[in-house]
């Protein structure tokens, strides 16, 4: 497969002792390597009380086009949807260049986590409470985590 | 921006346009009003009645003044008037008598004036023996000039009366008068004017704006310079321009004879110098040259063989735009003022109808009878071509490969022998090449990038009197005249010359051009119509006037590819007949309606229903070729006749191909530089793989690619393909890079989908092939034939649109959103799109596919909007007023202007 050789190299860089702290338990379908899962573990309260599943999708013209990003576990945040679905211009088709890394990418989705942006909300409503009552937001938010995100994986 | 800027000055033009022919119509008719107190009014009492041609003058002349212009009355005060006094009335259909009698007369005087000139040129005899000092240059005139001015100094000096006006042009004339002589002697003679302002064998300077090629020895420059000295002398101007105007008349006159013989090359490349030189006279625009001289200077260019006219493109093509507008504009306001002056009709209905073959009078062939105006058309003929050749040509590689493309591809199509054709003895026309365009090595569809744009060549004035329907007669004939001087050479000279806009088709709107095209596949239809009834009538069968499709609502596309593939087996003439659907079980009469709704719903099944043939691409919203596809070349080809039968019958069709397939279609091959618009995320990724700056190593570490790629089918499985061979044994580098992106196109655009894209053009063609079709029409507008120009329905977006975050469909808030955005222009709302969407293309199916969301982002601020283009949402802050929100959202769309993908 044409990007079979580039996403081996991106899965080992990734996957080795230098590689992502905040990105494991990565599983690629065996079938097809260009479906790849793993565990988001954020550091930042309230999201670090979990982990959080999510699915990279890498289209045949890889890494002409840029992977797609899904969460499969249920998170309260004011730019993931509840469909699981996250805008990250990093691979937005309009900025996406084919230099860039998976690592990087997952790294950039990380820090959303971490760090809420409010000012582009895809949910308003949590946004809204993020900006005007963080304590609710806080404590809305680790009890979602509590009863939806995995378990945080073994170091 | 540029695009704005230019939107203008065409504007302007047209406004000027409009002014001048309101002051022609203020000096010829009035503007109604009975003692109307403008003194430049025909309906003022003091007012002296001018002629047509004077008329012109003085319209012009009033426009550049600013001269006030009254406002035409409305129709309804006119009645009020003439109720009141039936003077005006009789008065006023009187004049329009007078005009017309004018105007007759004054062809008339130009008759007389034309022989006349034939006097003087017989007179004059061009081989004086001192022609050796008979030529001109800036020197000679600078120097006579200052000896002129001498003469005059002197002349006033002695007198000391310079009050009396009609002595002082006495003395101006007077010592002028070597100068003027100079004049008469040098531009009543080619060879005197093909000798002078050539370069000074020691200055041969170049100008970067107009620089001068073989065979052409002309210094432009000091042209410009001497012309520039000449006419700015004060007090001289009149007496020049009527020498000049003595002198270029009867000169042009004699070029034209001349061009009437058989001219050794030498000779006809003195008479090029002649006329360039004479073209950069400034005063072929001033109004009282129009009538005479630049008429007759016009139509020496019609004159001009193919090989002598190329040389003039050549040596444009090298020069500035803007030096090449000048020209055009000069030409343009020409042909719009003849149209206008000439108090030319609008064809009429009627006359459409009337058979007045014989009537030569008839007002619509008024333009064809103009030399003037064909003369001008064949000027910007010359300036079109120069901005081809000078402008982006493709490759010369390219253009040798897609011309072997398409003797292979068209050498199938020859073959058919339309029984129609073979029954009346008269075959379809043959398009040869355009004598000019073969001497030049290019077609207009081989320069992706004129020096100036298309549409500044088309003159909506003049298009609006020409009759399609006597055009295209004028135009076969046209045709049929260069075929038998293909078979004949020798008759060359002899063959009568015709005229047709429809030869020129970069001066037609593309409204004139597609109803050309539709009395074109009409008399086809005829044709084909006729034989078959006849056929039948002596076998005793019931005629099939048309093609007719008999199908039931299951299925439709697979039903019709059949019953095409019958009919074009058995016999393919039936395709060439009037298309007639007819659904089972239901009683409407095909009047084009049923058509309409047979390929508005084979369409939908072709692109949505488990067909793979094309597949759409989300980011561009465009269909392409599927690569390696499952579907057979052979059903490719019906496709391709299905899309043949659709512009052959004009039904539009509700699909969206890139630019590209359009060029393809007319045989070009698709470029990276095609990508762009048809897959621009793949364009932009391999823009970064051309762009990106380090070591081989750096590179390969960062992409890690070889010359294999992977592409998605229909069904969302990946299919690898090899650029080359053992492709994805060979790693890109720095250096082989250029070559992966180019084979990467290729293989999109060209390469993988080689075998259906030939077989659906051959269909394409089957209806299309010896139509006008590629020689009338741009790639672009042939889009336009096909598809048709989508005007977006922006309630559909708005009826589609849903809210979130706290908005709601009936918020007074979102009222007021919606009706800002009914306010905005077309151009707002199409930013309004990209900035929502990141693109402005409206996706298959409407506006309504795109499930625009509106949420609310917070209270009131003084931040912008944003928008997530991944999901179309515009996250919109609930600002404190009305006028905000405008500001806001006009300000968030107009920054957004620049980026995105094209």
């Amino acid at each position: 497969m044409a990007a079979t050789r580039r996403l081996q190299k991106e899965l080992q860089e990734i996957t080795s002792e230098n590689g992502l702290k905040s990105f494991k338990n990565i599983i690629v379908d065996e079938q097809n390597i260009l479906n790849w899962t793993g565990l988001i573990v954020p550091d930042n309260p309230p999201y670090n009380k979990g982990a959080f599943k999510i699915e990279i999708n890498f289209p045949a013209e890889y890494p002409f086009k840029p992977p797609k990003i899904t969460f499969k576990t249920k998170i309260y945040h004011p730019n993931i949807d509840e469909k699981g679905q996250v805008c990250l211009p990093i691979i937005q088709a309009e900025n996406w260049k084919p230099a860039t890394k998976t690592d990087q990418v997952i790294q950039s989705l990380v820090a959303l986590v971490n760090d809420p942006e409010p000012e582009h909300p895809l949910r308003g409503e949590i946004a809204d409470e993020y900006t005007k009552d963080r304590k609710k937001f806080l404590k809305n938010a680790e009890e979602h985590t509590k009863k939806f995100a995995e378990k945080r994986p073994q170091d | 921006m540029i695009g704005t800027e230019k939107s203008i000055e065409s504007n302007q033009k047209e406004k000027a346009k409009e002014i001048i022919e309101k002051f022609f119509h203020q000096v010829t008719k009035g503007c109604g009003r009975q003692g109307c107190t403008n003194p430049n009014c025909a309906s003022n009492p003091n007012f002296e009645p001018v002629q047509n041609n004077q008329a012109a003058v003085l319209a012009i002349q009033l426009a550049q003044n600013k001269a006030p212009l009254c406002d035409p009355m409305s129709s309804a005060s006119k009645a009020n008037i003439a109720d009141d006094n039936d003077d005006i009335v009789t008065s006023k259909s009187s004049s329009t008598v007078n005009l017309r009698s004018s105007s007759a007369s004054s062809s008339r005087n130009l008759a007389c004036s034309l022989e006349e000139a034939l006097k003087v040129v017989k007179n004059t005899n061009f081989t004086t023996t001192d022609s050796e000092q008979n030529f001109i240059n800036e020197e000679k005139i600078q120097s006579l000039i200052q000896k002129c001015k001498e003469n005059y100094k002197k002349t006033i000096h002695e007198k000391m009366d310079t009050d009396d006006l009609a002595s002082d042009r006495r003395d101006i004339k007077k010592s002028y008068g070597p100068l003027f002589d100079l004049v008469n002697r040098v531009f009543t003679s080619y060879h005197a004017l093909s000798k002078s302002f050539q370069f000074e064998s020691n200055n041969t300077k170049m100008s970067t704006t107009m620089p001068c090629i073989p065979p052409f020895n002309i210094d432009f420059n000091s042209i410009r310079r001497s012309y520039s000295t000449l006419f700015s002398i004060n007090g001289l101007g009149d007496e020049l321009e009527s020498v000049f105007n003595q002198a270029l008349y009867p000169l042009c006159v004699s070029i034209n004879l001349q061009l009437k013989k058989k001219i050794e090359e030498e000779e006809m490349d003195r008479i090029l110098h002649a006329i360039l030189v004479i073209n950069e006279l400034p005063i072929l625009e001033s109004p009282s040259y129009m009538d005479k001289c630049c008429k007759e200077f016009y139509s020496i260019l019609t004159q001009l063989p193919a090989q002598a006219s190329s040389k003039i493109v050549n040596l444009w093509s090298k020069w500035n735009a803007d030096e090449l507008r000048i020209f055009l504009y000069k030409a343009q306001q020409f042909i719009t003022l003849e149209v206008v002056t000439k108090n030319m009709d609008l064809p009429s209905e009627d006359d459409e109808n009337e058979d007045d073959d014989e009537s030569e009078t008839s007002a619509k062939k008024i333009i064809y009878k103009n030399d003037g105006i064909i003369g001008a058309v064949n000027y910007i003929r010359f300036i079109y071509y120069a901005s081809l050749v000078g402008g982006r040509v493709d490759p010369e590689k390219q253009i040798r490969k897609e011309r072997e493309m398409e003797i292979e591809d068209t050498s199938s199509l020859d073959r058919i022998d339309y029984q129609g054709n073979l029954y009346e003895g008269s075959n379809d026309l043959i398009y040869l090449p355009d004598p000019l365009e073969e001497e030049l090595k290019i077609r207009p569809i081989d320069c992706r990038e004129p020096k100036i744009p298309n549409n500044e060549f088309v003159n909506e004035t003049l298009n609006q009197f020409i009759d399609v329907q006597y055009d295209y007669v004028e135009f076969t004939k046209q045709m049929k005249s260069l075929e038998s001087a293909e078979l004949d050479i020798k008759s060359e000279l002899k063959k009568k010359s015709y005229f047709s806009f429809l030869a020129n088709p970069f001066f037609v709107t593309l409204g004139k051009k597609n109803l050309g095209l539709f009395y074109d596949n009409k008399i086809k239809m005829m044709r084909e119509r006729r034989f078959n009834i006849m056929i039948s009538l002596l076998e005793g069968r019931m005629p099939t006037p048309y093609f007719k499709i008999r199908l039931s609502r299951q299925n439709i596309l697979s039903e019709a590819l059949n019953l095409i593939e019958l009919q074009e087996q058995e016999n393919p003439a039936e395709l060439r007949k009037q298309l007639f659907v007819e659904f089972e079980n239901e009683q409407a009469i095909d009047q084009g309606g049923v058509s309409k709704e047979f390929f508005q719903l084979a369409i939908d099944e072709l692109l949505n229903k488990g067909y793979t043939f094309f597949q759409y691409d989300e980011k561009s919203k465009y269909y392409w070729f599927t690569p390696c596809t499952i579907e057979s070349q052979p059903e490719f080809k019906l496709v391709g006749i299905l899309f043949g039968i659709a512009i052959y019958n004009n039904v539009l069709l509700d699909v969206q191909f890139p630019p590209v397939f359009f060029r393809k279609l007319m045989g070009k091959i698709g470029t990276f530089e095609d990508l762009a618009f048809s897959h621009p995320e793949l364009y932009q990724s391999l823009c970064s793989v051309l762009d990106f700056e380090g070591t081989d190593d750096e590179f390969e570490n960062t992409f890690m690619l070889t010359f294999q790629i992977g592409l998605s089918d229909n069904f969302g499985n990946v299919v690898n393909f090899n650029l080359k061979e053992n492709g994805d044994k060979i790693s890109v580098n720095m250096k082989n890079r250029q070559e992966f992106v180019d084979l990467y196109a290729d293989f999109i655009l060209n390469k993988g989908i080689e075998d259906s894209f030939k077989a659906f053009r051959i269909g394409f063609m089957k209806l299309t092939h010896n139509s006008p079709l590629a020689r009338w029409f741009t790639p672009k507008e042939i889009e336009t034939l096909l598809c048709g120009t989508k005007v977006l329905d922006w309630k559909a977006l708005e009826k589609s649109t849903t809210y979130d975050s706290g908005f709601e469909k009936d918020t007074p808030y979102i009222k007021d959103f919606w009706n800002i955005f009914e306010e905005f222009t077309d151009e707002e709302k199409m930013l309004f799109l990209k900035f929502t969407t990141g693109t402005d293309r409206c996706p298959h199916g409407g506006l309504s596919e795109l499930k625009l969301t509106l949420a609310r982002n917070g209270p009131d601020t003084d931040k912008l909007p944003t928008a997530h283009t991944c999901f179309n949402v515009l996250l919109l802050p609930e600002y404190s007023s009305k006028e905000k929100l405008r500001e806001k959202l006009i300000k968030a769309i107009q920054y957004s202007r620049g980026f995105g993908l094209s």
